[in-house]
């Protein structure tokens, strides 16, 4: 070994620990939010899992290892799947409906029309509210001398007044409304940012070339919203699946099992079953489900791409 | 230096694995031990609270009585100025109040003091898990209740709820049961000149409203109301004792006769009783309707009356009676009710001796005249209850009803047995299913929380 070199290898190594040095204190700079999301994510996830093996009441601390009783169990309940089945007519209805409503007034509000700033801070009211408020609000609108009947009997058509929540027939989608009506402005608002950014030379020249209104709705906007559509779909599939809110306020489940939905049934079995193992093997179950939706939709898209 | 960086990584991506890990396994112990013996800190805190001055305390009390809130603030307000001791009068209204106590429990969360909202099993558990006070050394003032009512919340030996830790944990502030409301200027609208006795009449009753175009009877079966509304009709069927046994699955539930008490709900459906939107009506709607005169009947409690009051106080037509017994019914007809609103005081709280005397100063005779006059509500101390005067006839009959209770109506091993017969009175009222149809599932839900048990 050459002598003169002896100072670089020392420098060399004086370099490397000072990198590694570098790097744990940079650790330090993401320490707190990792630290939080151990605390109030990761951590629940885990006693979730660990609950679920067990007939944990909520309370008491001597609960017993069951292993996959909770999970069969959850799984041979019919009453479950019926209302992960009124939670996937929310989804549905919400991606057809909300969102196109969302997508048609995102539209409008982006082009040239008067008080368009108005429309979309009013659009974007709704799901700045509580969805308990919300949902009494509608539970007011839907009473069998609420608001609607009332408008119904003012404009002469008595014969379509019904007892929107109290009938089976109609109770999920009375519901549904009310969730929708407060969820159009979360889509909007993501849609319009969305149209912001198509370059506006693609509709000039679209314009030059002759195509309509409609033409460039369908060959530019909606191609453009690709992304956007993926993120909004994938947002309302989770918040409709999920709804509890709405739900609890109006109908608490009823009639009946009409509107039973995975997170009323959820916290039915934890807090009113007391069955704190089982709810937990229900939300599991239920969270798994939301992720492979999820995964389907994001790789669905992407092959799109 | 790639190398280097890679088993830096792993170190610090074991490291938070191992940190999760041990946080995760050694929560169940850690929680054992908070709840069943009281924390070094906590034990210094309950010997520096009891010897320190009372005027520093400040004690906190949950409650969940919307119409009272203002009563319970004015009471406290008096014991401040009679002891010293600040009291924070907290309200959570509305059904979630029992769950939030649930939740508290789980973090050792709870106020020094609160009303208990849920049944003696549900106290049960909170009991089992050491986060509420054992009473006795409150055992002076016990005399001054009724005994039937003390015992809601008092584990003996061989208690059907499996608790271990006996004594009593809960203090009556009053007492109600659940009896009919009806409004006496309605009925005689309708031709009808008193109460009704038996089921039948209550059924031509039910007709008489309906041909004078009056809306007969709302309740919040959408809730709980509904199972404690099957309640009388469960006595009147099958008797206390085989109603015990059935619930405990020693006797088969579908022979039990308990079919007749799910056809008296038909009954109701197929007069058309009930008011529209009633499958999922809760009792503070049915309660607006009652005092709007929108309704004849309400099934409702004795707090019902401060309800009314609070919503109209000048709306007084109307009297109470207890649920008509059927003519095929073996048995007394018997009316939900005992303690009304339970004081219950945290295992934990450095201030045992504050919250005592707080509760002590809620359930003493003055105190007690108090919140009846103004809450009209039914005082749980028998010597305010005796002494009381002027009362209005439906308070009076609601008095009268405390001979009526129902002092073991069992517990089914699950809850879940419950929420299938709520569910099932709430489709039977809008003709959506059938007694038959539901004592069915309710049969296969106790066969499997029996199983469960098990």
């Amino acid at each position: 070994m050459d002598a003169s070199s002896l100072p670089s290898t020392k420098g060399k190594s004086y370099g490397n620990r000072k990198k590694i040095i570098m790097r744990y204190f940079n650790l330090a700079y993401v320490l707190p939010a990792l630290l939080l999301f151990i605390l109030f994510s990761l951590l629940p996830i885990i006693r979730t899992v660990q609950y679920s093996f067990t007939n944990f009441n909520g309370v008491n601390s001597n609960y017993q290892f069951v292993g996959f009783k909770n999970y069969a169990a959850a799984i041979t309940d019919t009453r479950w799947w019926e209302a992960v089945g009124n939670g996937v007519i929310f989804a549905l209805l919400s991606l057809v409906f909300m969102n196109t409503i969302a997508l048609l007034l995102s539209v409008a509000a982006n082009s040239n029309i008067r008080g368009g700033k108005f429309y979309r801070v009013v659009f974007y009211i709704p799901p700045i509210l509580s969805g308990i408020v919300v949902g009494y609000i509608w539970k007011w609108i839907y009473e069998p001398k609420g608001l609607l009947n009332g408008v119904l009997r003012d404009i002469g058509l008595d014969q379509f007044t019904h007892v929107w929540l109290g009938s089976i027939d109609t109770a999920l989608y009375a519901v549904a409304v009310s969730s929708m009506w407060q969820g159009v402005g979360g889509s909007f608002i993501l849609f319009l940012a969305g149209l912001q950014g198509i370059p506006k030379d693609l509709y000039e020249a679209a314009s030059i070339d002759g195509a309509s209104r409609s033409q460039q709705l369908r060959y530019i906007t909606i191609p453009s919203l690709r992304k956007v559509y993926t993120l909004v779909n994938i947002l309302t599939i989770l918040g409709a699946l999920g709804i509890f809110n709405h739900v609890y306020a109006m109908t608490m489940g009823g009639p009946g099992y009409a509107t039973e939905v995975p997170a009323l049934r959820i916290y039915r079995e934890a807090f009113t079953n007391s069955n704190f193992g089982m709810a937990n093997a229900f939300s599991l179950i239920f969270g798994i489900m939301l992720f492979i939706l999820s995964l389907i939709q994001l790789k669905l898209s992407q092959k799109k791409d | 230096m790639k190398q280097h960086n890679r088993v830096t990584w792993r170190v610090f991506i074991i490291s938070i694995i191992l940190l999760i890990g041990l946080t995760g396994c050694g929560g169940n112990s850690k929680d054992m031990t908070s709840n069943e013996k009281p924390t070094k800190e906590n034990t210094s805190q309950e010997n520096a609270s009891t010897t320190n001055d009372t005027k520093d305390v400040k004690l906190v009390f949950w409650h969940y009585l919307n119409d009272r809130h203002d009563l319970l603030k004015e009471m406290a307000a008096d014991f401040e100025q009679k002891t010293g001791i600040q009291v924070d009068i907290q309200l959570f209204g509305g059904d979630g109040f029992k769950q939030k106590i649930m939740a508290s429990a789980q973090n050792n969360a709870l106020p020094d003091v609160m009303t208990f909202a849920g049944g003696a099993g549900d106290l049960g558990q909170l009991v089992e898990s050491g986060n509420v006070m054992e009473l006795s050394d409150m055992k002076d003032i016990f005399g001054k209740f009724p005994s039937t009512i003390l015992k809601t919340f008092t584990y003996d030996e061989g208690n059907i709820f499996g608790v271990k830790k006996l004594g009593t944990y809960a203090l009556p502030m009053d007492t109600n049961n659940i009896q009919f409301v009806y409004n006496t200027k309605l009925f005689e609208k309708a031709g009808i000149t008193s109460a009704p006795t038996t089921w039948e009449e209550l059924l031509a009753d039910v007709d008489k409203l309906k041909a004078a175009g009056i809306v007969p009877f709302a309740t919040g079966i959408g809730s709980w109301v509904a199972g404690s509304l099957a309640a009388p009709y469960e006595i009147a069927y099958l008797g206390e004792e085989k109603l015990v046994n059935v619930k405990k699955g020693q006797e088969p539930l579908m022979d039990s006769g308990y079919l007749n008490v799910l056809k008296r709900f038909e009954d109701l459906y197929k007069h058309g009783a009930f008011a529209e939107g009633i499958a999922t009506m809760d009792l503070p709607t049915a309660e607006q309707m009652f005092v709007n005169e929108e309704v004849a009947m309400i099934y409702d409690g004795s707090w019902a009356i401060g309800v009314f009051n609070q919503m109209n106080p000048n709306f007084t037509q109307y009297d109470v009676f207890s649920p008509p017994k059927p003519a095929d019914a073996t048995h007394d007809v018997k009316i939900p009710g005992g303690i009304g609103v339970p004081l219950v005081i945290n295992q934990h709280t450095p201030n045992k001796e504050a919250a005592m005397q707080f509760v002590r100063f809620l359930v003493e005779k003055e105190q007690q005249q108090k919140y009846a006059s103004k809450s009209f509500n039914l005082p749980a101390n028998m010597e305010a209850a005796t002494s009381e005067g002027g009362m209005t006839p439906a308070l009076r009959n609601f008095s009268l009803g405390m001979n009526h209770i129902i002092e073991n109506g069992g517990t089914y091993p699950a809850p879940s047995v419950e929420t299938v017969l709520q569910k099932g009175i709430q489709l039977i009222a809008i003709g959506q299913s059938t007694p038959d149809q539901v004592l069915k599932e309710m049969d296969t839900e106790l066969q499997k929380a029996l199983k469960e048990k098990k």
